[in-house]
């Protein structure tokens, strides 16, 4: 009877911390994993014979380390070798990246490849070379990564083959040669976990929105445009630090056209380089997707359609709206225990919570296998990996803090602005203190030398 | 007791200073929001809780008489359902009053940079009356979801149900006071390319 008692109160008291996040994050996720079920056995493009010009757009700035991988990436590619026509943006970098273009050139006789020089900024970069760009369809790509043999051929096939498919997304990956070949235990893992993040983020993630016409945003690094349809944009945006999230929104809010995503066209970039870098990257992004959403405000981002057609809306209630009670809902259950709570009944809540994340984490997995079919060695590496993304509970949990941390640095943001690294932070951090400190140490320092004299 | 809350009370305000100076503004809000809500419950709520809870079972006991489907005992703060079959009384307590949430809204909304001094002043009063007229609305559902279908129901409308409605309530609020305001006071533009 007791168990009975001990069993009903916990229920109770589970179901009350739990229904939230269950409605909210556990139950969707269960049900873009049936969607992303479906469509795992979907028949892949059939093939096309005639392949059409295309320009590929590569914004360059102290590139020079990895230009040559990246441009190698598409003279191997299956793509004939002679309707590709590559620009090379260089937006004040100062390294010897125009040397390695030179070499290329000498290297890949077979590329067309030609050096623009731009102003300082990704996306002044961009626009430069869309003007100048020749080509039935653009691709950019980001001069650190390296893109899968077919992914411009899969790219220009679903084009040619869908001709409603006015712009698409590539599928981001990181790279997993560097992830094995990094130094130290907890990095390799962080590598390995972000891969993972990076596989459920573009096969499950973005491609239930593009099931759903509800990307919020087109992958900076690699990305495909009718050049019809780019050229009727505005361009990309010089304003923001999000110039991807700028020209996607202007695709779907002024355009009125739908992004997708290519899942079978691969891109691998660097792993994350540090944590420090994971936190001002991450920051960014979230900084990014308001600073957008403040520029589409005009354009009934508040009141078109309702709350849940309205995906922009619904993506930043998610990430913006969310994390204040979850904030606060974390150290509620903190509190908890000293307002007399049982430590089993929040501990449990807490661990069945996770449970249910780690659940939902391998139903994706499960789904990111099925799509990787035709990549089959990228799938044993990702299938070999089933402990990272066990982990991924954890890093999300990290991750949602750094995102956190960016909604709140962007508000207070000047014209200095840049994001500080958590070395940065704590360096701030100390110097003050010391500071503070200065008159104890002062008097310490005092009597040492008092001492040391005697 | 009270010593201990002292001194945490002037390390809270110390660090704070430190964090203000050392400009770290995520770390100040996560720092001042959950130092104030832990603050505010140890000195507001032995003042407030008490009228709190006759305040929200006054004014529920208002829907609940007008409806004729509970009557309330403000004094004590407990509201009574009776009907054909049954009869149970709820007790509004701790949890009930909306006190908790009050406060998190208050200690997050203090370190939210977005408003200026008066502005939050006005929003504070503003939240306070959402959240308790939401908290009036989930105990007048609740009441009504036992007095139509019995006791048996309780736990499904205390715990989901209500919880659903009232956070759906506090999710409105957060958007309006946190997410439009942010979004409509974002600065966009002269950002520094290096580091980031």
């Amino acid at each position: 009877m007791n168990l009975i008692n001990y069993l009903s109160s916990s229920i109770v008291f589970w179901m009350a911390w739990i229904i939230i996040p269950l409605i909210m994050e556990i139950i969707p996720a269960v049900w873009e994993a049936l969607v992303l079920l479906r469509k795992g056995f979907v028949k892949n493009d059939n093939n096309i014979s005639d392949f059409p010009e295309i320009t590929v757009i590569i914004p360059v700035y102290n590139s020079a380390s990895t230009l040559y991988g990246c441009l190698e990436s598409i003279y191997l590619s299956s793509y004939p070798n002679d309707k590709i026509k590559i620009m090379l943006v260089n937006n004040q970098g100062i390294d010897n990246s125009f040397q390695i273009y030179r070499q290329c050139q000498n290297e890949f006789k077979d590329l067309s490849l030609l050096w623009l020089n731009a102003k300082q900024g990704k996306s002044k970069a961009l626009n430069l070379a869309l003007f100048n760009s020749e080509g039935k369809y653009i691709i950019h790509i980001d001069s650190d990564g390296k893109l899968h043999r077919d992914a411009l051929k899969n790219v220009v096939t679903r084009f040619e083959l869908n001709s409603d498919i006015h712009c698409m997304t590539g599928s981001v990956l990181t790279d997993p040669e560097l992830i094995e070949s990094t130094n130290g235990f907890l990095m390799r893992m962080l590598r390995r976990i972000e891969f993972c993040e990076y596989c459920q983020a573009f096969f499950a993630g973005r491609n239930f929105q593009s099931e759903m016409d509800s990307i919020y945003t087109l992958s900076g690094a690699f990305s495909a445009f009718r050049k019809s349809t780019i050229l009727k944009t505005q361009l990309y945006n010089t304003d923001t630090i999000c110039e991807d999230t700028h020209v996607t929104f202007q695709i779907k809010k002024i355009l009125k056209k739908k992004v997708f995503l290519c899942e079978n066209a691969l891109f691998f970039v660097d792993p994350i380089e540090s944590f420090n870098k994971l936190y001002t990257q991450r920051q960014r992004w979230q900084r990014g997707e308001i600073e957008v959403a403040h520029m589409f405000m005009d354009r009934n981002l508040f009141a078109d359609k309702g709350l849940f057609s309205n995906h922009a809306l619904r993506f930043l209630i998610y990430d913006h709206t969310f994390a204040f009670p979850r904030m606060i809902w974390y150290f509620a259950l903190i509190c908890l225990i000293f307002m007399n709570y049982s430590l089993q009944l929040v501990a449990g809540s807490l661990v069945l919570i996770l449970f249910l994340y780690i659940l939902s984490a391998f139903l994706f997995y499960f789904d990111v296998l099925l799509l990787l079919k035709q990549f089959r060695e990228l799938r044993q590496y990702y299938m070999k990996k089933w402990y990272a993304v066990a982990l991924l509970p954890i890093f999300n949990f990290i991750v949602f803090w750094i995102r956190f941390a960016g909604i709140i640095n962007s508000i207070k943001s000047d014209s200095s602005w840049r994001t500080k690294t958590l070395t940065d932070e704590w360096k701030g951090l100390t110097k003050v203190l010391y500071s503070d400190f200065a008159y104890i140490s002062k008097f310490i320092e005092k009597m040492k030398s008092r001492y040391n004299n005697e | 007791m009270n010593i201990l809350v002292i001194l945490f009370s002037i390390i809270w305000i110390y660090i704070l200073t430190v964090l203000n100076r050392s400009k770290l503004d995520f770390w100040k809000f996560c720092w001042g929001s959950v130092g104030l809500f832990i603050l505010m419950m140890l000195w507001v709520q032995p003042i407030v809780l008490d009228s709190l809870t006759k305040a929200v079972a006054s004014v529920s006991g208002i829907l609940g008489d007008l409806t004729h489907m509970y009557s309330s005992y403000f004094q004590y703060g407990i509201l009574f359902i009776s009907n054909n079959n049954s009869s149970i009384s709820l007790y509004i307590d701790y949890e009930c009053s909306g006190f908790i949430e009050i406060m998190a809204f208050t200690s997050l909304l203090w370190f939210f940079n977005v408003y200026s001094f008066y502005e939050k002043i006005v929003i504070n009063i503003f939240g306070f009356i959402w959240i308790f007229i939401a908290n009036v609305i989930r105990i007048f559902i609740i009441c009504a979801l036992i007095y139509f279908f019995g006791n048996n129901i309780f736990y499904f409308a205390h715990t989901i149900f209500g919880r659903l409605v009232f956070y759906s309530f506090s999710i409105a609020l957060y958007f309006l006071v946190f997410t439009k305001a942010h979004i409509i006071r974002q600065k966009v533009g002269s950002f520094n390319y290096e580091l980031n």
